[in-house]
């Protein structure tokens, strides 16, 4: 965890909505959602699939696809990006926020050298010789932890395990030395030796460069090493946010307190089987009226009527700072299981 | 790279399996038909002394199995027919004489080559052109007016038959608009512009014909193309939506694009039968044809022979450009 950052936030988003027009109407995705992050800092993006965690950093990036209708504010160091022309854009793009994807066999093109790979990111945003950047490129494959990094830059993704391609994502999001990294599962490809490495590698670069890192996880043990902050996403909504200590210490909503009992833990007695969170997050736009959560919530019987008829808000709770949830149930839950 | 000097004898090895074997059929199946050549070489009246004595010459009094052996024979050897004054005789590789054209089948295809190889070359550089831009146009524009306009022209080039095709391009800009010269065939040695000129029409019908297939394969390679991870990493690094498409999504489309192109090629370069018709061109095409007529069973055998040696030698060279290509391809 990297020190508290007492300058303002890098990245801020305020009130973001991402909906899909289809050929079956118009499918909301993320429901206004406000995040920010400080230089240093690092905020964990968690939910399951569906809710909303990806089209959230990929609609920051400006990466959506055509049929996205995005709203709200996304601020660059108080610059706004939504509804910047895509060649304005594409100057940010890779060189103030880069991105470290899930699958890295797959997020790299198989027809080019990796050192070409990471040299062309830097070239797309420095006027240099081809042979600048790719001393460049080595430099950072290098310094991602690549044995023999001038040798291997010009080894094609296929002849990489796992871990070193993933390293190699790593090299070409951070050879811009971007202020803010959106890494998005970025070990959920990976065994479990390799995740840990990749982590502090991720770890490590954040306190040498001071970038900003948006975490997306599912892995809520990931998320408890490295996080600062944590905004805890259901539905395309905010269900949670605050510190990592509010998350583990304080949940406040009954999904987070869910996620943190299906993680399965080394410091309690073994349960015969993992505890899971009934049901099935709902379809996009299914939900209109009421808590999004309360088809799944075993606390609905405390507050009855209103978690069917009325939308919680993000309310304070008890915590450190900004601790909020949204959820009817006013006081902390007691775990029912 | 001895990996590849490996694959590459391998490969020639196995291909010269795949010949002797095709030539065996090919063989028998022309030698195999109900009908005599030595009659045509005999004249009128054919008396069965001369009809005996043609078979003689052209030896074609031995048994099936010793023909054959004698043309793998004067492949490496050459053969001579006849003895004497009379005797002809047809230098290694000798791939057979043709008795009513008085010429080895090799001098003949290596005559006929050139006007073959210049309609196909000339063709394919265009159609290669022509097909992957409109592929690529389409895709971007993927259900737009473009996509719609190139999807349209793909399939009016897939089903128009080339002699159609050919017809009205020498009606419509031969005759009425007097723009291009009807028919012949000038050798680029004598006159580049006049080869050209000559060539022009041939390459265009042929292009527009063959152009359609790689709109369509183009098109839906570059969709799918686009759909892949790596393509959201470039535009993720900053990518311009041209290098995005040009660099990152068409080399992957190449890999299809370009194992087609070989093939089409290597099949077009053993004869384009129809349009060498339509053009009055003297080509492969046009001697098979003329040869079939004309019984001359051994042009027939000479030409389907090289027609496929083409074919297995635009394999190879399509299996060494995915390498080049491709660099998950190993030639190990």
């Amino acid at each position: 965890m990297a020190e508290p950052n007492l300058n303002g936030p890098i990245l801020e988003v305020h009130d973001l909505k991402v909906t899909f027009r289809t050929e079956n109407g118009s499918v909301p995705a993320v429901d206004g959602i406000d995040f920010a992050v400080a230089p240093g800092q690092t905020l964990a993006i968690v939910g399951e699939s569906g809710s909303g965690k990806s089209v959230s950093s990929s609609a920051v990036m400006g990466l959506l696809p055509s049929n996205a209708d995005v709203t709200g504010e996304v601020l660059l160091d108080g610059r706004e990006l939504n509804g910047l022309p895509n060649d304005e854009l594409r100057k940010i793009r890779g060189n103030d926020i880069a991105m470290v994807f899930q699958d890295a066999l797959s997020a790299l093109n198989p027809y080019y050298s990796v050192g070409w790979q990471v040299a062309e990111a830097y070239r797309l945003h420095h006027d240099v010789s081809k042979k600048v950047a790719r001393s460049r490129a080595v430099e950072m494959l290098d310094k991602v932890g690549i044995p023999d990094a001038a040798r291997r830059a010009d080894s094609y993704p296929h002849e990489f395990s796992g871990g070193m391609r993933q390293r190699v994502v790593i090299a070409m999001a951070l050879v811009n030395d971007p202020r803010v990294l959106i890494a998005d599962e970025p070990t959920t490809a990976l065994d479990v030796t390799v995740q840990a490495q990749i982590m502090r590698l991720l770890d490590d670069v954040q306190d040498e460069f001071g970038t900003a890192l948006i975490l997306i996880s599912h892995d809520l043990g990931v998320v408890a090493e490295v996080a600062d902050d944590v905004l805890v996403m259901y539905a395309g909504r905010a269900a949670e946010r605050g510190t990592v200590r509010d998350l583990f210490f304080r949940a406040a909503h009954p999904y987070s307190l869910g996620l943190l009992g299906a993680m399965p833990r080394v410091d309690v007695p073994p349960k015969p089987r993992l505890t899971t969170i009934p049901g099935t997050p709902p379809t996009p736009g299914s939900i209109t009226t009421g808590c999004p959560f309360q088809p799944r919530c075993a606390y609905t019987h405390l507050v009855g009527e209103r978690c069917i008829t009325e939308r919680p808000e993000l309310t304070p709770r008890p915590g450190e700072g900004d601790h909020e949830a949204a959820c009817h149930l006013g006081r902390r839950p007691e775990v029912i299981l | 790279m001895p990996d590849l000097v490996w694959f590459l004898i391998r490969r020639l090895f196995a291909a010269l399996l795949v010949m002797l074997a095709l030539s065996l059929a090919v063989y028998l199946i022309f030698y195999a038909i109900p009908a005599d050549p030595a009659h045509l070489a005999c004249g009128k009246p054919c008396t069965p002394d001369r009809l005996e004595q043609a078979r003689h010459f052209m030896q074609l009094d031995q048994s099936t199995l010793q023909q054959y052996l004698n043309f793998l024979k004067g492949i490496v050897a050459g053969r001579t027919f006849g003895e004497g004054a009379a005797a002809v005789h047809c230098d290694a590789p000798c791939f057979g004489y043709s008795f009513p054209l008085a010429r080895p089948v090799t001098t003949l295809i290596m005559d006929r080559l050139p006007v073959t190889a210049s309609i196909a070359l000339g063709a394919a550089v265009l159609w290669l052109l022509i097909g992957v831009s409109l592929g690529v146009i389409a895709a971007l524009n993927r259900g737009r007016i473009l996509d719609r306009l190139a999807v349209g022209v793909a399939l009016i080039g897939v089903s128009t038959p080339s002699f159609l095709l050919g017809l009205l391009a020498i009606l419509v800009f031969g005759f009425w608009l007097n723009m291009v010269p009807v028919n012949g065939y000038v050798p680029f040695t004598e006159s580049p512009v006049d080869w050209a000129w000559h060539l022009v029409t041939p390459w265009i019908v042929l292009a527009i014909l063959q152009a359609a297939s790689y709109i369509r394969l183009t098109r839906s390679q570059m969709l799918e193309e686009l759909n892949l991870d790596y393509i959201t990493t470039a535009r993720a690094k900053g990518a311009g939506e041209a290098r995005v498409v040009l660099t990152h999504g068409l080399r992957g489309v190449l890999v299809p694009v370009i194992t087609l192109f070989g093939l089409d090629l290597g099949s077009l370069l053993g004869g384009a039968i129809l349009i060498e018709k339509v053009f009055s061109m003297q080509g492969l095409g046009d001697l098979l044809i003329s040869a079939v007529g004309q019984l001359d069973v051994a042009v027939v055998v000479g030409v389907t022979l090289f027609s496929a040696f083409l074919i297995i030698l635009a394999n190879l060279v399509v299996d060494l450009v995915h390498g080049v290509l491709d660099p998950r391809v190993s030639h190990g």
